[in-house]
């Protein structure tokens, strides 16, 4: 049994650029075809857990080199198969689907984009816009810690709440300005009240230029409110199938 | 303050000893430990450390990889 | 993934190697949490091989998060203590609260990871000083050992 590590999913006629380096003791990355689709594949380490930091910034690197020209299916890490199970479950089974997949995403990267409210200035605008939260927070003030305790939690309640509302507005402010360029955006949960954006764009090579034009724009107009951070370009990692 | 919070809002039961309590304590400190959030947040961190230098990078790089660890332990 | 922060070196973009060590929670958070994953496809695990998983929980608004933000507006300076009259609050929600649009470019506003991996390699004469070495060329077979990362 061989153990073979999967990187991501390619058309067959994808040429590889000539420097990747695996996270197996070969270091060397190669592919396994399928009629008309392929696997990046390597050789995997066996004397330990994969899961290291190098590993995952291995798997990282690769797609990245490849996503830089071609259209790629990134695979969640880790994704060890037996070398035969390459061809005889992963591609023959599914090679429509992932040639149907790869269509959709040809001549397309990923940018993500996460927007963070800077705290102080956003919480001195909605405390200063509300009186309630201010009268609240006077008495939270006054009051000794334990004393407190309830009204605390109804302060930050509203704070929340406030901040909840905000971020609806900006975010959906960013949101539309960006929609235009991209052709898929994938909206993703954003678990944190401060979080205002955190969204994956699918972005036309040949208009990345133009999206991260208009994301520093977005960035000048809410400096001093929101932190902004782009990370890109990537594999469609937010634009996979679910199987 | 986060681990009485923790223990405010848990569901009242009765106190079976003092073991249960330390149970409780134990399994909410454990749910902080590896919750990935929580990891996410300290992997950030160490980047912040890396890019001021406050730390050296061989230092960063163990810190990684013990979040790392932490992240793929598996929970039962 | 390469890391630029946000106009930290008067308004320059700062740029790492390519590849380098920064932006490890961004990629965890992708190649863990995002893809195709493989168990979907192929029926045949590995015997041998030991796999780790995680467990990817959501968050949401707790106790917690609400004691963190009181404890946040608590510590707030504000202009003015308790009881402002209409009038001053009107002036400082415009002072404070309009977005916040600053004459003059600012070079860098927005963070940007991962740069492409050849503008990357470029760049590399033009690098800062203290930023890390660039990786040597990976032809030769990786070594296990983390040493290998030349810093």
């Amino acid at each position: 049994m061989t153990a073979t590590y999967v990187y991501g999913l390619v058309s067959a006629d994808t040429e590889l650029p000539a420097d990747l380096d695996g996270l197996g003791p070969s270091g060397r990355v190669s592919t396994i075809a399928h009629e008309r689709v392929a696997a990046i594949v390597s050789d995997v380490p066996i004397d330990r857990p994969l899961g290291t930091r190098d590993d995952l910034l291995a798997h990282e690197r690769v797609l990245d080199a490849i996503a830089e020209r071609a259209a790629v299916l990134p695979m969640r890490f880790p994704a060890v198969v037996e070398e035969k199970g390459v061809v005889q479950e992963l591609l023959a089974p599914h090679q429509d689907r992932f040639l149907e997949a790869l269509a959709r995403i040809e001549g397309l990267v990923q940018f993500t984009l996460k927007g963070r409210y800077e705290q102080d200035p956003v919480l001195r605008e909605i405390t200063e816009s509300d009186e309630e939260i201010q009268l609240l927070r006077e008495r939270v003030r006054e009051l000794p810690e334990d004393a407190s305790y309830y009204d605390r939690i109804r302060l930050g309640e509203l704070v929340v709440d406030a901040m909840t509302q905000r971020r609806e507005v900006d975010g959906r402010n960013v949101l539309e300005r960006l929609r235009p360029l991209a052709s898929d955006v994938s909206i993703r949960t954003m678990a944190a009240p401060d979080e205002v954006v955190n969204a994956a764009f699918l972005v036309a090579r040949d208009r990345v230029k133009q999206f991260d034009d208009a994301v520093e724009d977005i960035g000048l107009d809410f400096v001093g409110r929101v932190r902004f951070r782009l990370v890109g370009p990537l594999a469609p990692y937010d634009f996979t199938p679910e199987g | 303050m986060g681990l009485i919070t923790g223990l405010l809002t848990l569901p009242l039961a009765p106190v079976r000893g003092v073991v249960w309590l330390a149970e409780q304590i134990q399994e909410y400190a454990e749910d902080q430990y590896y919750d990935p959030a929580n990891i996410r947040a300290e992997l950030e961190r160490v980047d912040e450390a890396r890019q001021l230098g406050e730390l050296t990078e061989d230092e960063c790089v163990a810190w990684e990889d013990e979040l790392l660890r932490r992240l793929m332990h598996r929970r039962e | 993934m390469t890391v630029a922060t946000q106009g930290e070196r008067g308004g320059a973009v700062e740029r790492y190697t390519g590849g380098g060590p920064s932006g490890l929670a961004e990629v965890v958070e992708l190649i863990l949490d995002k893809g195709l994953v493989i168990d979907v496809f192929v029926r045949v695990s590995l015997v041998g091989i030991e796999i780790l998983t995680i467990d990817a929980r959501i968050v949401v608004a707790s106790v917690d998060t609400f004691l963190r933000f009181a404890e946040a507006t608590n510590r707030l300076d504000l202009y003015a203590h308790g009881g402002k009259d209409l009038p001053e609050l009107a002036e400082s929600m415009m002072k404070g609260g309009a977005k916040g649009k600053t004459s003059g470019a600012i070079e860098g506003a927005v963070e940007k990871v991962g740069e492409v991996l050849t503008n990357a390699r470029r760049r590399r004469d033009d690098e800062d000083e203290d930023e890390p070495e660039e990786q040597p060329v990976r032809r030769r077979p990786r070594p296990r050992r983390r040493e290998r990362e030349e810093e």
